[in-house]
């Protein structure tokens, strides 16, 4: 036993080491831009992974992420502006501190919503956690401790790459050991049958809560990562289109997969990035453009008795449809989207998560995940037994 | 008379909760879903109301002696409301029609992209700068006795109000397309199975609700004239909490739901407390769903395995 916790040790030892390098090179090498794009990656891979365990692997909706996200924000900028000063601690024990008041104050959050919600399911869910994400934003803006409407101000800088991917090495580990554990068991059980699990003896209660508690804990953990990066918190940060945004990056990424949600974050980063000028646009529209065709290519190929000449000429005319568009957006268009950009970027984002329910309801990894079995020669008996499980997996599959 | 005053006010302000509130509750009775984008078919409809206002040349406060010529002001709620009612069947055939025997989960998803496609598709189309509506009705006061004020807006908002619903008590009770919509509400299976034609039942269900929330974005537009693409989330959350809170699926709940919606927001705002006004919705909400979740007018079902 002893031996395994000793390579434990040695390997996250290792793996901060590694941080630290990596961020000393990057630090050197790439401009500040791309380093901030990369620290927000990481930040909404922890928002991503986080709500999976709720939405994915449990079966509720949550719609109200980004309350939890601000819970923690504020409790974590509350602690390292008023009283961290207080107890004048190095930097690094004051990030630490932060994002234990953060996460614990989150959970807590997580608790008193998720204790009442538990006799909802479904869509009244989805409305109650809104409330709850609206009702925090409301109650925030009212305290003018915490800078009100205005936003608090002033935060000290203690988000470093170190800390971000750190923690979100750590998030992604505990997602990973808590889908495996009896207790992520019983969430995917609940999640199938509700009612056949509670026949079968799972306290479905006492697992809703505990998805609740410990995705809102890395909820405001991030929270408080973004709010000590930007050095600034806004509670218009925290809304309901927040909320959305990470809903998209799990549906996406497939509910259920936590390198599915890791993988859409990154792209949903990216996306948001992109979608800052007119030229950005056209490209992620010709990008959607081409998955829209190729979708219902699939989509018609895969049921071979509907696709008749008719359906082939729709595909077609769908396709040339989209081609001219495009093509007509770029030449007269490009003036328009450079005005609307900050519209149309929602715009885009609602329109690849109506895609995504209506040709891919499963997303881009389905329930399966990526890992090191995926490489069959690293582990080829690891790979077998994952394989026959996946399988197995996908026979249920299509509940989502 | 403060009192009185404040009933008026939450009357007009619920008979447009209501109206939109009927929308979803029609929606939740024939589908199962909420549709998260009626709030934005109700900003639609005051998009449209503008529009129409614009063709017909009616300016500010274009009435003499503040009399609203009438025949506009059918005109343009006619056009919102066919407007809406196409909006809401264009949506119902390319986003939840492909769903229809999906989880309901996916639907819900569906449903909150398309209000968002809406809300930001309608800022980079309209612009997100508010918009002022032209003044169809001037503000003429019928009752002022110095504390007390009953306008001739407030008259109209109620009374329109008042004629939809009775005429969609009316489509529901007596036509044949509204025992239709009861039997596919009641049993969506058995509906199909006594030859139903369940997708047109659907999808005159949502274009009765649309053309309602687009008569509701008129109305409310008249009420306070400022129009901006993102003014349907607030409103349709606050339409949804009064469907729920009638009991939704419910056609009496819904406006039952929205009057007691009205109330309870102009309460808030006459005790001082306006900046809770978005709030007490939720708190409604949360509480109606942990005390009697069926709603006041609703009934609650055991499930079944």
């Amino acid at each position: 036993m002893w031996r395994i916790w000793i390579t434990r040790i040695i390997a996250a030892i290792a793996f901060i080491a590694l941080l630290f390098a990596a961020q000393q090179v990057l630090s050197l090498t790439i401009n500040d831009y791309v380093v901030q794009i990369i620290i927000l990656a990481g930040i909404n891979i922890i928002l991503a992974v986080s709500l999976n365990l709720i939405n994915g692997v449990n079966g509720q909706f949550s719609l109200g992420h980004a309350g939890f996200m601000a819970i923690g924000a504020y409790t974590g900028g509350v602690f390292s502006y008023y009283f961290a000063p207080q107890l004048s601690l190095p930097p690094s024990l004051q990030m630490l501190y932060t994002v234990i008041v953060a996460g614990a104050f989150a959970a807590l959050a997580g608790w008193l919503v998720g204790l009442p919600s538990l006799r909802l399911r479904g869509d009244y869910l989805a409305i109650v956690t809104l409330g709850f994400g609206e009702i925090t934003r409301v109650i925030i803006m009212t305290i003018n401790e915490v800078g009100g409407a205005r936003g608090m101000i002033g935060l000290p800088l203690l988000t470093d790459f170190v800390w971000v991917f750190g923690l979100m090495a750590l998030c992604l580990l505990s997602m990973r050991n808590i889908a495996a554990s009896a207790l992520g068991r019983a969430m995917q059980a609940v999640r199938e049958d509700e009612i056949a699990a509670e026949a079968s003896g799972i306290n479905t209660t006492q697992t809703k809560v505990w998805a609740f508690v410990i995705s809102s804990m890395w909820a405001g953990i991030a929270g408080a990562l973004l709010v000590h990066y930007n050095q600034s918190a806004h509670p218009d940060t925290f809304n309901f289109i927040g909320s959305v945004m990470i809903v998209i990056m799990v549906v996406l990424g497939g509910l259920g997969s936590i390198t599915g949600a890791a993988i859409a974050a990154v792209l949903l980063t990216l996306l948001e990035n992109l979608l800052r000028s007119a030229s950005g646009a056209i490209l992620v529209a010709v990008v959607l453009a081409c998955c829209i065709s190729a979708l219902l290519w699939q989509r018609w190929r895969e049921d071979k008795s509907t696709f008749a000449p008719t359906a082939m000429w729709q595909w077609i005319g769908i396709s040339l449809l989209m081609l001219g568009g495009v093509i007509a957006l770029s030449i007269f268009g490009s003036a328009w989207l450079a005005t609307n950009i900050s519209a149309l970027r929602y715009v885009i984002l609602a329109l690849i998560l109506i895609i995504t329910m209506l040709l891919r309801p499963q997303g881009l990894m389905g329930r399966k995940e990526w890992g090191w079995h995926s490489i069959p020669f690293l582990n080829k008996r690891m790979a077998r037994e994952t394989t026959e499980f996946e399988s197995a997996d996908q026979n249920i599959e299509g509940a989502i | 008379m403060e009192i009185l005053q404040q009933c008026i006010n939450g009357l007009s302000l619920g008979a447009i909760y209501a109206l939109i509130a009927l929308g979803y509750t029609m929606v939740y009775g024939v589908m199962k879903l909420i549709n998260f984008a009626h709030g934005d078919i109700y900003m639609l409809g005051a998009y449209a109301g503008i529009f129409a206002a614009g063709w017909l040349g009616v300016q500010t406060a274009i009435t003499s002696q503040g009399h609203p010529v009438w025949w506009t002001v059918i005109a343009v709620f006619l056009f919102a409301m066919i407007a809406c009612a196409l909006a809401g069947v264009i949506m119902e055939r390319c986003a939840y029609r492909p769903l229809r025997h999906q989880p309901r989960l996916a639907a819900l998803i569906t449903a909150i992209g398309v209000s968002m496609l809406l809300e930001y598709g309608g800022q980079a189309v309209f612009s997100p700068d508010p918009r002022s509506f032209p003044a169809l009705i001037s503000d003429v006061s019928i009752i002022n006795t110095g504390n007390f004020r009953l306008s001739l807006i407030q008259v109209v908002i109620i009374a329109i109000a008042l004629i939809l619903m009775i005429g969609l008590q009316f489509i529901i009770m007596r036509t044949k397309i509204g025992s239709a919509m009861r039997a596919v509400s009641m049993d969506h299976t058995a509906a199909v199975l006594m030859g139903i034609n369940t997708n047109a039942v659907i999808a005159f269900t949502f274009a009765i609700g649309s053309a309602l929330a687009g008569a509701g974005g008129v109305l409310n537009s008249i009420y306070t004239p400022k129009v901006d693409p993102l003014m349907g989330l607030m409103v349709g959350i606050k339409a949804f909490v009064a469907a729920v809170l009638g009991g939704i699926g419910s056609v009496p709940g819904a406006v039952l739901g929205g009057l007691l919606m009205g109330f309870a927001e102009t309460g808030v705002v006459a005790v001082g407390k306006s900046e809770y006004r978005d709030a007490i919705a939720f708190a409604i909400l949360i509480l109606v769903l942990l005390l009697r979740p069926a709603g006041i007018l609703g009934k609650s079902t055991a499930e079944k395995v």
